[in-house]
């Protein structure tokens, strides 16, 4: 077998490894915005009412003109340098390494202390629950129920982290949507509240009741509240078009995010009726974090049980993104060697960073129950605040230093005027919250000077020179256009053989390519860059498969990638690659019952732009009698040519047979007319065969059968007790009848009594499911 | 982390493009500058409005600029690799 073509440094992995890149611009501009809409706006609404009164709704739109500032330094930053560090690596390439060492450290803090925000949140709006369904004494104190179920749920979150579950994915968007749902009621019931009485907004008169100074601590209490959208650059490993699709969601984000916020505020302002002579915005400060609650039990259908669940649901949504974000900053400061090697260690059977959890969750649990939740806010504010200053002045050495070698997506305009202007307000800001909690800034000043200790004798000796990052993408040469590739997955290497033989034959007759590609699935809570432990369990898979490509005789190249969803990097790959088939084993069970065969198989079929066969378990290669069911005569050809790569030729005796099952309604005519349209589709060059020469069935030991039947199900499973493999094949079918006869298909497929491959033809511009996939039985064909 | 660094994370430029490119903003300096005085103008208004109708209008207005603003932060991506390059054949090219 040749040398894999490689360019790479020396010490670099002798396979090529990559990254599956999982999300898009909706994606990723969602997780900002989920991050982002977190309990912050659930929790703080209430708390921040007391200083700032009506115009909390200016704090909100004047915090929005601040995060805008900062949200451009992470679009520019984020566009050129996608790193999964974020501001912490920016800092420490802009400014010296004690800097770094502090970014890290301060981030880790303010990500812990988010938390014990959202714990404290999560754990009042339950002890309001559990109160009003006198599950809980009265005489114990709300404040010590909060604390008590703050840290149960801390210690919930800490254990979900070390499985390695995550909410990401379909899961954490549908958090993300509920969220917003729930606000939007909230704020179109109040608007309405508003709209049906107009003197209401006589209640925001005076607007400002705490002048600047309120204005100024409602923008500080509520900083935490605008602040999540960091976490897209931290995403940007996985995100696809990071250049132009990082800033993107920053800015969509922000677009979304501000104005709800305000909205937020104006029907928590303006639709409460205290039922006393106080203001209401000093009836929403008394209800501190339920204040939001309470404001919607007034005026939302379902107000109180609605703003409940979703602040129960925000809280723990934001509990367990900031439990992942602050132990990944620990992990990726131990990596470093900035914290002692065991924040570093992955645990053996979870892959998960356990001790850095167990670091971080002990920080978030230590404030949750340390001081009250007002001074929590404030602490953590207050060290956000600090983080994006630094980033504010590392944005502005990186422009100095490598602006001419680095590759914008997006570059801030009047620099470096606006990042100085910006880190003037945000110091300000940030000290004035000494005038809002004295403790706050104790607990920062406390953590600051720890830190700064901690890197003069402990960090700055050990910090290491090299890159520790385990797993580069190597570059490929471009395919010849010529020599079409065929991916194949290797997940088992007992079907690999089966597989590869297949592949092999389907490679050989036009010069193909194998491109050989493992997966090392990498749990959502650790950075795909530090996988090297799922490296090191597929390594023997990897090696297997190499020995058996040698005995194929055949150009082959192996792929490595790690990823956090398998489906992911088999798309990626058919992608990046300019793969012609994905051919893909297939265990024969689902493990749900809305899968068809397989969550990974299923997207693979929806998503990728390439033809996809899927070779069942116990798929005989070669097969002498091969069974071709076609209902859609536009895909006969590639079946047909399918069945003869099966088809065992060594002896001259194995044989083909196509089928074709009518309803028993068709008349003889449109049956005739049927068959021979159907001759004539099979009589055309295979997807292999020279253009010029046409099939002859009878010379190919091809039999072409047709017959009536109601049932086509068991008309097919019938036949295939005299096949020894089954070739199914996919076309497209509209809604309705996926609908309807969705099932069916894999009926025939879990009936035949022979193994199955499947055929998909690449339709570039048509996703298919696996039921769309398996839609080939119809009386008449579909236009 | 040094430029060493950045050029083994693949996030530089091939090394015979350094130095020959302009840096620039392709934010449309202009109307950036409009919708930064409307949000601090509008954010003015809000205050001393007072909560009448002079407030409503600034929260308008501050809407308005927010969206153009980050309106005009989405056309800059399209167009920032575009401003780049005509920067480039001015100068002859890279």
């Amino acid at each position: 077998m040749p040398p894999m073509a490689q360019i790479a440094p020396p010490h670099r992995e002798a396979e090529q490894v990559g990254l599956a890149r999982n999300l898009g611009l909706l994606d990723v501009t969602m997780v900002g915005v989920g991050a982002m809409i977190g309990a912050g706006i659930f929790v703080l609404t209430g708390i921040a009412a007391g200083p700032a009164g009506p115009a909390l709704i200016l704090a909100f739109a004047l915090n929005g003109v601040v995060t805008f500032v900062t949200a451009m330094v992470y679009a520019e930053l984020g566009s050129a340098i996608p790193e999964a560090g974020g501001g912490y690596l920016w800092i420490k390439q802009g400014l010296p390494a004690w800097n770094g060492f502090l970014a890290g450290w301060m981030s880790w803090f303010a990500h812990a202390v988010a938390g014990s925000l959202y714990a404290l949140g999560f754990g009042a709006y339950l002890g309001l629950v559990l109160r009003g369904l006198g599950l809980v004494p009265s005489w114990i104190p709300e404040a010590y129920l909060a604390k008590a179920l703050a840290v149960g749920v801390a210690l919930l979150f800490i254990g979900v982290n070390f499985k390695g579950v995550s909410e990401t994915g379909k899961v954490g968007n549908i958090v993300t949507l509920a969220k917003i749902a729930i606000l939007g009621v909230f704020i179109v019931s109040g608007v309405a509240a508003i709209a049906r009485n107009p003197v209401y907004l006589e209640k925001f008169t005076p607007f400002a009741t705490g002048g600047v100074t309120g204005v100024l601590t409602a923008m500080g209490l509520t900083f935490i509240a605008f602040e999540g959208y960091e976490i897209i650059v931290q995403a940007g490993e996985e995100v696809r078009n990071p250049k132009k699709n990082i800033p993107r969601a920053i800015f969509l984000s922000l677009a979304i995010v501000v104005p709800i916020y305000m909205l937020v505020a104006f029907a928590a302002m303006g639709a409460v009726e205290p039922g006393t002579d106080q203001p209401t915005w000093k009836w929403l400060a008394e209800h501190a974090e339920l204040g939001l609650a309470e404001a919607a039990r007034q005026f939302m259908p379902f107000g109180a049980t609605l703003l409940l669940l979703g602040g129960l649901f925000s809280t723990m949504s934001a509990l367990n993104a900031t439990t992942f974000s602050s132990t990944r900053v620990s992990f990726a400061m131990g990596r470093d060697r900035n914290l002692p090697d065991a924040f570093a260690r992955i645990h053996e059977r979870t892959q998960t960073p356990y001790l850095a959890l167990v670091a971080s969750g002990a920080l978030i649990i230590f404030m949750a129950v340390a001081i009250p939740i007002q001074d929590v806010a404030a602490a953590a504010d207050v060290m956000f605040l600090l983080l994006f200053l630094q980033v504010n002045i590392a944005v502005i050495v990186i422009r100095k230093r490598y602006s001419d070698k680095l590759d914008y997506g997006f570059l801030m305009p009047f620099h470096p005027v606006l990042p100085a202007i910006n880190i003037g307000l945000i110091g300000f800001l940030a000290l004035f919250m000494l005038h809002f909690s004295v403790v706050a800034w104790f607990f920062v000043i406390g953590w600051v000077a720890v830190g700064l200790l901690l890197h003069r004798v402990y960090a700055f000796p050990r910090e290491r020179e090299e890159d520790l990052t385990p797993i580069i993408l190597h570059e490929q040469p471009a395919p010849r256009p010529d020599r079409p590739r065929v991916l194949v997955p290797i997940a088992n290497p007992r079907s690999a053989k089966t597989i590869l033989d297949f592949a092999a034959r389907i490679a050989r007759p036009v010069n193909g390519q194998l491109v050989l590609l493992h997966i090392g699935t990498v749990p959502p809570q650790t950075p795909l860059t530090c996988g090297r432990r799922a490296l090191e369990r597929i390594r023997s898979t990897v090696e297997g498969a190499r020995e058996m490509t040698e005995k194929l005789e055949l150009e082959s190249e192996s792929i490595v990638r790690l990823a956090h969803e398998p489906w992911r990097a088999i798309v990626d790959t058919v992608e990046d690659h300019k793969i012609a088939i994905t051919v893909m084993g297939w265990r024969g069970r689902r493990r749900a019952p809305e899968t068809m065969i397989g969550g990974n198989i299923d997207r693979v079929l929806k998503y990728a732009n390439c033809s996809t066969l899927v070779i069942q378990q116990g798929v005989p290669v070669p097969a002498r009698r091969v069974l071709v069911p076609v209902a859609d005569i536009d895909n006969a050809s590639l079946l047909l040519s399918i069945g003869r790569l099966l088809r065992d030729d060594s002896d001259g005796q194995a044989q083909i047979t196509i089928v074709h099952v009518l309803s028993p309604g068709v008349s003889v005519e449109q049956s005739e007319a049927r068959v021979a349209k159907l001759r004539e589709a099979l009589q055309r060059p295979g997807l292999f065969d020279p253009e010029d020469a046409p099939i002859s069935l009878q010379d190919e030991r091809i039999e072409l059968k047709t017959s009536k039947a109601a049932d086509v199900v068991r008309s097919i499973a019938d036949r295939s007790r005299n096949a020894d493999v089954l070739v199914l094949g996919s076309s497209r079918a509209n809604w309705l009848k996926r609908v309807v006869v969705g099932q069916r298909p894999y009926r025939i497929a879990r009936r035949s009594a022979c193994p199955v491959v499947m055929v998909a033809p690449r339709t570039p511009g048509v996703r298919f499911t696996a039921q769309t996939f398996f839609h080939f039985f119809r009386e008449e064909p579909e236009r | 982390m040094s430029l060493e660094d950045l050029v083994r994370a693949g996030v530089t430029l091939p090394q015979a493009q350094w130095g020959k490119r302009r840096v620039r903003s392709t934010v449309n300096k202009p109307a950036f500058v409009a919708a930064s005085v409307l949000a601090i103008f509008s954010a003015a208004l809000m205050y001393w409005g007072d909560g009448r109708w002079v407030t409503w209008l600034g929260a308008a207005l501050f809407l308005v600029s927010l969206f153009s603003t980050a309106g005009l932060c989405l056309h800059a991506t399209e167009t920032q690799d575009g401003g780049a390059a005509q920067a480039d054949a001015k100068r002859g090219g890279a």
